[in-house]
């Protein structure tokens, strides 16, 4: 699994990487096969070693500040809940949840065979003193996760009562897939642990972490005696942080890296080159649910006249788009992917690309001035030309607005900009998450919330099956794309590059957002 | 000559509360409030603002530099906003990378550059005198990041070599740690390299012709004994200038090059405070950098000084 550092004399290969190097290309074969149809007998001892460019600053699940973070504690917290690869919530900790008592009651049952690393027994205290922490821990980013519980009820051991806020919380256990449904051991938070340096053996999922590096790696090892007999089949692993993709491609190829993902068209494109028959690598494509698209400030500069917004939707081709992610990015016309119970069947966008229809609707409002924002050096960045170009085809007076990678999305949700090219809408597990987190609240894109406000309180009626949620949800995205507060435009490819050895890695749920929760992988003999 | 020294280190004491001044105000006037970049990925308005009174955002830029400075006074740069780790366990970790990038860079730098430059005085004039002329010339051209891509994708991924990307500390072996450092070493060093090459070979050439050079060879001295016993410490004056401006570059080139080998040391450190505005962890690294600069300024012209004492007075 280390890297081979055998002074090899292969002047062939030095001469045709040493060319591949300065002309920039390679052979174009592409095995692209997954792996975990490829079974063999599995080592146990066998240590990953993992890099991504997600952020890690610390382990504590009540503190993360980004999404990109959570790789990283899935495998040392497990969660109430969890979703599989199709996205699906599938028990974790809770075999099962029920909303009772007209809604008002979030029961859940829970597993009894658990225990944390530290020898706490699992049990409804532990969700009662997690939850609890979340919602009052000082600098907590569970609150608004949390927000909708009023009090956790034991019964006993296996059933945990959450009280509800009166018709809200119909999202909770999709939540509880992430940070929000992390569980710590309540014995390590009386103790007060270094959760976020050194957890040591208060979690109890399938690994436990020995070191962490903050910015730069977490090793970890297998915990023995997991619950679950098809998890933790690795003897360690070593994620480390790697934030440039040409590093983390080297690495693959040089034998220093396992398993890494990669998401921008350049990668992509790269990978299906180097993944030849006899490389030693294998690839697993996976489409991203996050949405690459036009956000819309519709209450600031010219952006609040409908006119400027129908003519932004108009001037902006998404096959131009996709065009530049190499195919990359399949082109689409709404906010949640195929697999969301609320996507909207035989749906006509209402706003096709024209660029006649998109400079008469300028004309109409009286001319349009628009700052085009976009994180600079990442994915957003071409495609806020192309719409930039765009917007001035159709009469927009249009600049381009580069901003910092850290930057971009905090100061459009501040308020700061009318408009932003980004690749971040990632339609949650839930729609009323997906509602509360891009329409209503913390980005606000509805700039009028009378549009959607009662049909989404109406939806959020955790007493309702999906079957009667869905067709509310797609009133609200059809209000939404009508509005024109989001333009999407295309859907990303992420890809999972493993040597040919590495087990699972067709199962990485939540690698269509960007996260990967490797719990399944393994290492074959 | 320790007056001297003393009277060059006190004229640089205060350029290392200035440089750090300079860079807080920058902060300051630069787009983006830190408080919103740390709420993460889904800020709250309540959250944005516990953060800056938390951190003290709130004061006014020259409160929040006294306050910087009297805990520098008091030997302690704070803690980094992005990690519980105080901003000295970090920087000094990360230091022991970034020297040993330095250090590694610059011996291959004097080792290689020296060398080439001594082959060709000893073949002044003819072709081993202009090839080396001529490459030296070609490498300052290339830019490090490139060269360092290159390097990497022969002797990494191509011939397995050398590892990819990463560093290991020197306690996990010297071969270990050596290894992580030869390809971002040289890629790093080429540029300095080429300029001592360039540097003492023009130094050497005009020495040689000195009476004193001259007179040595009618003497019936061997080339080489006059090039390494009477020209070679003259020469030097201009490539141990040329070294001293170097680190500062080396420093800064280290920057990329990190990047490109995933390489947890300053450079690194220095980019993700300035996109995570983590600006105890900025402050930090420009004092270090400041310090670095003018101690290695300062040993210039000191040894400046050692070789040529008319500059002392």
């Amino acid at each position: 699994m280390g890297v081979n550092i055998k002074a090899r004399k292969r002047v062939v290969a030095l001469i045709s990487v040493g060319a591949l190097a300065m002309a920039g290309c390679s052979s174009s074969d592409n095995s692209g096969s997954g792996s975990s149809a490829a079974q063999g007998e599995i080592d146990t001892s066998a240590v990953l070693k993992f890099a991504s460019a997600g952020p890690l600053r610390d382990l504590d699940p009540a503190l993360q500040t980004s999404y990109g973070a959570w790789g990283y504690l899935f495998l040392v917290w497990d969660r109430l809940t969890m979703l599989d690869k199709d996205d699906k919530i599938v028990p974790g900790l809770a075999k099962e949840w029920n909303f009772v008592e007209d809604g008002g009651v979030l029961e859940l049952k829970l597993r009894d065979d658990v225990k944390f690393h530290d020898g706490t027994p699992f049990d409804a205290e532990a969700v009662k003193v997690n939850i609890e922490r979340g919602k009052t821990l000082e600098g907590s980013t569970l609150k608004s996760d949390l927000a909708d519980i009023e009090s956790v009820e034991v019964v006993d051991a296996t059933t945990a009562r959450l009280k509800l806020v009166k018709g809200k919380g119909v999202q909770l256990p999709a939540s509880f897939t992430g940070t929000a449904g992390m569980m710590v051991s309540p014995k390590a938070i009386k103790d007060g642990a270094d959760l976020k340096n050194n957890p040591g053996t208060a979690g109890s999922g399938p690994y436990i972490a020995t070191q962490l590096v903050p910015q730069e790696k977490l090793v970890l090892k297998r915990a023995d005696n997991y619950w679950d007999p098809n998890v933790g089949r690795l003897g360690g692993i070593e994620l480390q942080r790697v934030p440039d993709a040409a590093a983390r491609l080297n690495g693959l190829q040089s034998g220093q890296v396992d398993l890494a993902p990669l998401s921008s068209a350049g990668e992509i494109a790269t990978v299906e080159k180097i993944v030849t028959p006899g490389s030693g690598l294998q690839q697993n494509q996976v489409k991203f649910k996050n949405v690459v698209g036009v956000y819309m400030r519709a209450n600031k500069g010219d952006v609040a006249k409908p006119e400027v917004r129908q003519a932004i939707a108009h001037a902006v081709d998404p096959e131009a788009i996709s065009a530049l992610f190499s195919g990359y990015c399949t082109p689409t016309r709404q906010v949640v992917p195929e697999t969301d119970p609320s996507r909207i069947p035989n749906y006509t966008y209402p706003y096709e690309f024209s660029v006649d229809k998109a400079k008469a609707l300028v004309q109409q409002a009286g001319g349009a001035k628009v700052s085009v924002t976009f994180a600079a050096g990442t994915n957003a960045e071409q495609p806020a030309n192309v719409v930039q170009a765009s917007l001035r085809a159709v009469g927009v007076d249009a600049t381009l607005n580069p901003v910092p990678n850290t930057e971009n999305e905090p100061r459009f949700i501040a308020g700061d900009f009318e408009l932003m090219v980004g690749t971040s809408w990632s339609p949650k597990a839930d729609p009323a998450a997906t509602v509360n987190t891009y329409l209503l609240n913390t980005y606000k894109l509805a700039a009028d919330p009378s549009l959607i406000a009662d049909k989404a309180a109406e939806a959020a009626n955790p007493t309702l099956s999906m079957d009667k949620r869905a067709p509310l949800y797609q009133d609200i995205w059809k209000t939404t794309l009508e509005q024109a507060w989001f333009l999407p435009l295309c859907n990303q490819t992420n890809a999972n590059v493993s040597k040919a050895n590495i087990v699972g890695t067709d199962n990485i749920p939540m690698s269509n957002i960007g996260i990967w929760d490797l719990r399944h992988i393994a290492v074959k003999k | 000559m320790i007056r001297y020294a003393s009277r060059r280190l006190l004229a640089a004491i205060p350029l290392l509360f200035v440089v750090p001044l300079l860079v807080f105000a920058l902060i300051e006037l630069a787009p983006g409030d830190p408080a919103v970049v740390l709420a993460g990925d889904e800020p709250t308005p309540d959250r944005v603002e516990a953060i800056r009174e938390e951190l003290n955002l709130n004061a006014p830029v020259l409160v929040r530099y006294a306050m910087w400075v009297g805990d520098v006074l008091r030997g302690d740069l704070g803690t980094s906003f992005l990690s519980d780790q105080t901003v000295i366990e970090l920087l000094t970790r990360r230091m022991a990378t970034t020297m040993s990038l330095v250090l590694v860079a610059m011996i291959f730098a004097v080792v290689l550059g020296a060398t080439l430059a001594l082959v060709a005085t000893l073949r002044s004039g003819g072709i081993v005198d202009r090839i080396v002329n001529g490459l030296a010339s070609v490498a300052i051209a290339i830019p490090g990041f490139w060269f360092g891509l290159v390097l990497a994708s022969v002797f990494a991924v191509g011939l397995q070599m050398f590892p990819a990307f990463g560093y290991q500390p020197l306690a996990d072996g010297f071969w270990p740690w050596l290894s992580h450092l030869v390809l971002p070493g040289i890629a790093l060093g080429l540029l300095p390299a080429a300029e001592v090459t360039l540097q003492l070979r023009s130094a050497l050439g005009q020495v040689m012709k000195t009476d004193y050079v001259l007179n040595a060879e009618a003497k019936g001295l061997s080339r080489s004994s006059v090039v390494f016993k009477h020209s070679l410490k003259n020469a030097c004056i201009p490539v141990v200038t040329v070294l001293g401006f170097r680190v500062a570059e080396v420093l800064a080139g280290s920057v990329t090059i990190e990047m490109i080998y995933n390489m947890p040391g300053l450079g690194r450190t220095a980019i993700e405070a300035v996109q995570g505005r983590d600006i105890p962890v900025l402050l930090g690294f420009v004092l270090f950098s400041t310090t670095v600069v003018v101690l290695v300024n300062l040993i210039v012209d000191i040894s400046y000084g050692y070789f040529n004492p008319k500059v002392r007075s």
